[in-house]
């Protein structure tokens, strides 16, 4: 196993009161797998990435059951240790090409600086790792890119950067934190396929993270589908998408744009606002905006297997939630 | 970057002109200066006299077109007071007030640096609040009194650094603390605010991330972008602080330009006047220019502007 | 999403201020600041005696605490003979007075400049800025002690002088206020409803930078204290015998072997009133505007 969580929790005081914003949740990566996490903006996914790199803003404390990379508890690392192995063994793409690269050192300047930290190299082996990552990341005249500065590049090739960066220091893990919804389509499904291939080559586990099931469908292997905080649905990629069991997953299936539903058509989207998560949280989080919601949702609910490795977080059964789940796709053109 | 220098020198040829004839008109701001220099005892011949040997009489354009003409070539007038050359007095006393400046400066950035960059990287602990403290004392302390404040602790009380004078390096210490102490609250308050911003960027979680290490972190990715504003002001503060120099000069009797603008000015030595302002003023200009360009060469935003690719 | 993260981290910053110098030092200095202002507002009533009168036969009498002091003179008197505390409580008029006139003088012509530049933009904005620029490189000290010199030391000369030097951080942050501004929905309205240009400044624009003109203004206060200060220091100041701190210091310079207290005591005043209104001034920035801190 090459990344286990178990129970991971963020809370982040405010002002208002505690903002809980990653409930205990519990996934797997293993080597040369991808693992999705989707869920709509705001549901706990970035801040799940970081607690993993320890990068959490300075205020919010992170909280896990256990939290190993290859079977080494990072909880239990020192902040050295855990610097090491960020960037080396685990590296991180972020959502925001615009920003995530240093304005005032050229491109070349930083990615060498990546494998210089990790590795006793020769800036002259430096420079050639990263010629090579521009290359195979599809960025032309590689050697001219490293001398430039990230404002010289378009946002589509600074991602592009982020990614053969994350690459310079051969990382088993790679989180890439929506790293394309910045981006424009076309761009989007290219640096897609580009991450695809790459994680071919290098074999290396993939924990993408997005708000767009159309990308789980091209990319997971396994899927966790977040809402609020909470994992509400998790298992294969195949699964999911032929049994959505749980309400959430099947109003997101919904909102999928299909052969019939062109992608620029006006799309569907679950009614109803994200509940608060400050303070004490109990019961079913989605209930507010279920269609299906019952007395009984206002009580916890555990995650309860379906099949292989297929679970959810529901109070109805597999079978009512499934005819459920076909009503929902029919109903909606 | 040449286009960038060359247009950076247009601008500051153009300031230098309109400070120089601030300068200029300096002489004629109370009036007939021709009866100024002749003085209260001197005859209205005398005035007549001096207006003709100076020039007085021509318009004002032309009197400052030789003025500037001359100024250009190193002749700055005739010192009424030495009777010599401005020029030949004034370019000692000028070395001596930039190595002052320089000391000084060197002392200002090496307290303001280090404090403001811990003040950020350890914000709202104990260090911030003691540099907080520094800067907000530095900033409501007057040089004069801070000069002799120290001349009572280090020549009064403890006797161990001379009060007046410029001839060895201990001549330098007070003087360099005064001014240094004066420039350094805005250096330090601004590095701190542009390191807090620069940690909290979105690059700098990015270098986190890729496992820079926590030192290069700072001094390095998030510094070099916090430093950019930084550059702008300590050039102003130099140049305030070489204008310090007049109060400094004269509590310490250092033999520098400043003191020397003080001394001409209470000898009414208009001419001597007239280059200090002038030199005080280009200086300023080139310090500015200078630290354009060295924040073109820190930012290559600013540097790259007119090269854009992509 | 990342609009959201700013305002939090934002909320953060402010939420972690340190308090204790926000509030505390917008308290403590406005409490030296009023107990200076009292002072001079009644030094005839305070002063133990006539700040002119001189007695030849009681020169630098040393203030009660020391030996040789007595409460005839509680802080001593100057190489005159002349009360010391008389003087001080009289040189806090000074101070103050020149302090509020300057900034007041300064502040109109700055904001005059900043506003028109930041209002109209384009060309005007461009000779503006020039100005700014050029009022920048010339040395204030110099500038203003050679005027002084020239016209002959009075209070109307000093306060002339720095007013029309010291007006260039008002224009700057005036300008700087006008710009963020003038496309705001509020003046765009007023626009509209066809309000003249001047009325457009005056009603629109000028309410929402009294703030900023505040604390540049506390600031230039002091600024001009401190300057005032150096002036007489450097004795082209306010003219003799009229009591000034920076002059008080001067004179005391001589005694600074002896009797360093001439010089330390109205130090400390001058320092505290400097600091008090500096505090101020930061305070009242971190109220208005928690982000805008240095
Ligand atoms: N620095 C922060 N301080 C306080 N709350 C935060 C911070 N970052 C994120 N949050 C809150 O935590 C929740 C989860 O955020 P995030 O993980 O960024 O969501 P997303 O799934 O869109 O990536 C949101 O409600 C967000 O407002
Ligand atoms: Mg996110």
């Amino acid at each position: 196993m090459l990344l286990d969580v178990q129970q991971l929790s963020v809370d982040i005081p405010t002002a208002q009161g505690v903002l809980h914003a990653v409930q205990g949740i519990s996934f797997s990566v293993d080597n040369g797998e991808t693992l999705c996490i989707v869920g709509e903006s705001g549901c706990g996914k970035s801040l799940t990435a970081l607690a993993l790199m320890n990068l959490l803003p300075r205020r919010a404390i992170r909280t896990a059951g256990r939290l190993a990379f290859s079977g080494t508890e990072l909880q239990a690392l020192s902040a050295a240790a855990m610097n090491k192995l960020r960037g080396e063994n685990m590296a991180m793409i972020f959502q925001e090409p615009m920003t995530s690269l240093n304005p005032v050192f050229t491109i070349g300047d930083q990615m060498t600086d990546v494998l210089r930290q990790h590795r006793r190299v020769s800036q002259r082996e430096a420079r050639e790792r990263a010629i090579y990552l521009l290359t195979r990341v599809g960025i032309g005249k590689a050697e001219t890119r490293l001398g430039q500065y990230p404002h010289q590049l378009s946002g589509g090739l600074r991602q592009r950067v982020m990614i053969a960066m994350a690459l310079m220091c051969d990382p088993k893990l790679i989180i890439a934190d929506e790293p394309t919804t910045a981006l424009d389509v076309t761009v989007q499904a290219e640096l897609l396929r580009l991450l695809l291939s790459l994680q071919e080559e290098f074999g290396m586990g993939l924990l993408l993270i997005t708000h767009d099931l159309g990308i789980v469908s091209r990319m997971a292997d396994n899927v966790a589908v977040m809402y609020a905080g909470q994992i509400v649905e998790s298992g294969p990629v195949i699964s999911i998408f032929e049994n959505p069991l749980h309400p959430y997953t099947q109003g997101l299936m919904a909102c999928l744009p299909t052969p019939e539903r062109k992608r620029m058509q006006h799309l569907r989207a679950i009614p109803g606002t994200v509940p608060a998560l400050v303070g004490q949280l109990s019961g079913c989080r989605f209930r507010g905006r279920c269609p299906y919601a019952q007395p009984i949702c206002a009580e916890d609910v555990a995650l309860r297997p379906y099949a292989h490795d297929h679970a959810y977080r529901c109070v109805l059964p597999p079978d009512i939630s499934l005819a459920n789940a076909a009503v929902t796709l029919e109903t909606n053109p | 970057m040449l286009r960038f220098i060359l247009r950076r020198s247009g601008s500051a040829l153009i300031l230098m002109v309109v400070v120089s004839f601030v300068a200029f008109m300096l002489i004629f701001a109370a009036g007939d200066p021709a009866v100024k220099l002749a003085g209260e005892a001197g005859s209205s011949a005398d005035a007549a006299r001096i207006r003709a040997l100076y020039g007085f009489d021509k318009p004002i354009p032309v009197q400052f077109f030789h003025w500037i003409a001359a100024a250009v070539r190193g002749n700055f007038g005739h010192s009424l007071y030495f009777d010599q050359p401005v020029a030949s007095i004034l370019f000692d006393r000028l070395g001596v007030t930039l190595l002052l400046g320089l000391t000084s400066f060197i002392f200002a950035l090496v307290l303001a640096f280090p404090l403001g960059i811990a003040a950020a990287r350890w914000q709202n602990t104990w260090i911030d609040r003691t540099a907080l403290v520094i800067a907000v004392v530095g900033q409501a302390m007057p040089t004069f009194w801070f000069a002799l404040l120290l001349v009572i602790l280090f020549s009064v009380t403890f006797p161990i650094l001379p009060t007046s004078g410029s001839e060895t390096w201990q001549h330098f210490v007070m003087p360099s603390i005064v001014l240094g102490y004066f420039a350094a609250p805005a250096i330090m308050r601004l590095t701190r605010s542009g390191m807090i911003t620069a940690l909290e960027t979105d690059y700098i979680r990015t270098a986190r991330a890729m496992g820079i290490a926590p030192r290069n972190v700072l001094l390095k990715y998030a510094l070099r972008n916090a430093l950019i504003p930084v550059v702008s002001v300590s050039a102003a503060q130099l140049g305030y602080m070489l204008a310090g120099s007049v109060v400094v000069e004269s509590v310490f009797a250092i033999n520098g330009a400043g003191r020397l603008a003080w001394e001409s000015i209470l000898r009414s030595d208009l001419p001597t006047v007239q280059a200090l302002v002038l030199c005080f003023s280009l200086v300023y200009v080139i310090l500015t220019f200078l630290a354009d360009i060295l924040n073109a060469w820190l930012d290559p935003r600013m540097r790259l502007a007119d090269a854009r690719t992509d | 999403m990342r609009a959201q993260t700013e305002t939090i981290a934002g909320e953060r910053q402010t939420r972690h201020l340190p308090r204790w110098m926000r509030h505390t030092g917008l308290t403590a200095g406005a409490v030296i600041l009023v107990i200076i202002v009292l002072m001079g507002v009644f030094a005839p009533l305070l002063a133990p005696q006539d700040p002119y009168e001189q007695n030849l036969l009681a020169r630098i009498v040393p203030p009660v605490w020391y030996e040789g002091g007595s409460w005839e003179h509680p802080l001593g008197t100057d190489h005159l003979g002349r009360d010391y505390l008389a003087r001080l409580l009289y040189g806090a008029r000074v101070s103050v007075f020149i302090g509020v006139t300057v900034a007041f003088v300064s502040g109109i012509i700055g904001t005059v400049l900043g506003v028109t530049a930041g209002y109209f933009g384009g060309k005007t904005d461009v000779v503006i800025s020039f100005l700014i620029t050029a009022r920048l490189a010339l040395p204030v000290i110099l500038v203003a002690l050679a005027i002084v010199a020239l016209f002959g030391s009075s209070l109307t000369v000093v306060v002339s002088v720095l007013g029309l030097l010291l007006w260039d951080r008002f224009a700057l942050v005036m300008r700087a206020t006008t710009q963020q501004i003038r496309d705001a929905d509020f003046v765009m309205a007023a626009k509209v409803q066809g309000a003249s240009t001047l009325q457009i400044i005056v009603q629109e624009i000028l309410p929402n930078v009294a703030t900023n003109l505040t604390v540049v203004a506390t600031l230039e206060i002091a600024q001009a204290i401190v300057l005032e200060a150096a002036l007489s220091f450097l004795g082209l100041g306010v003219p003799p015998p009229l009591p000034s701190w920076g002059l008080m210091l001067a004179e005391g310079k001589s005694f600074i072997l002896f009797d360093p207290w001439l010089i330390t005591i109205p130090g400390v005043l001058l320092f505290g009133l400097v600091l008090a209104i500096n505090l101020v001034g930061d305070g009242l920035r971190d109220v208005t505007a928690p982000d805008s801190r240095n």
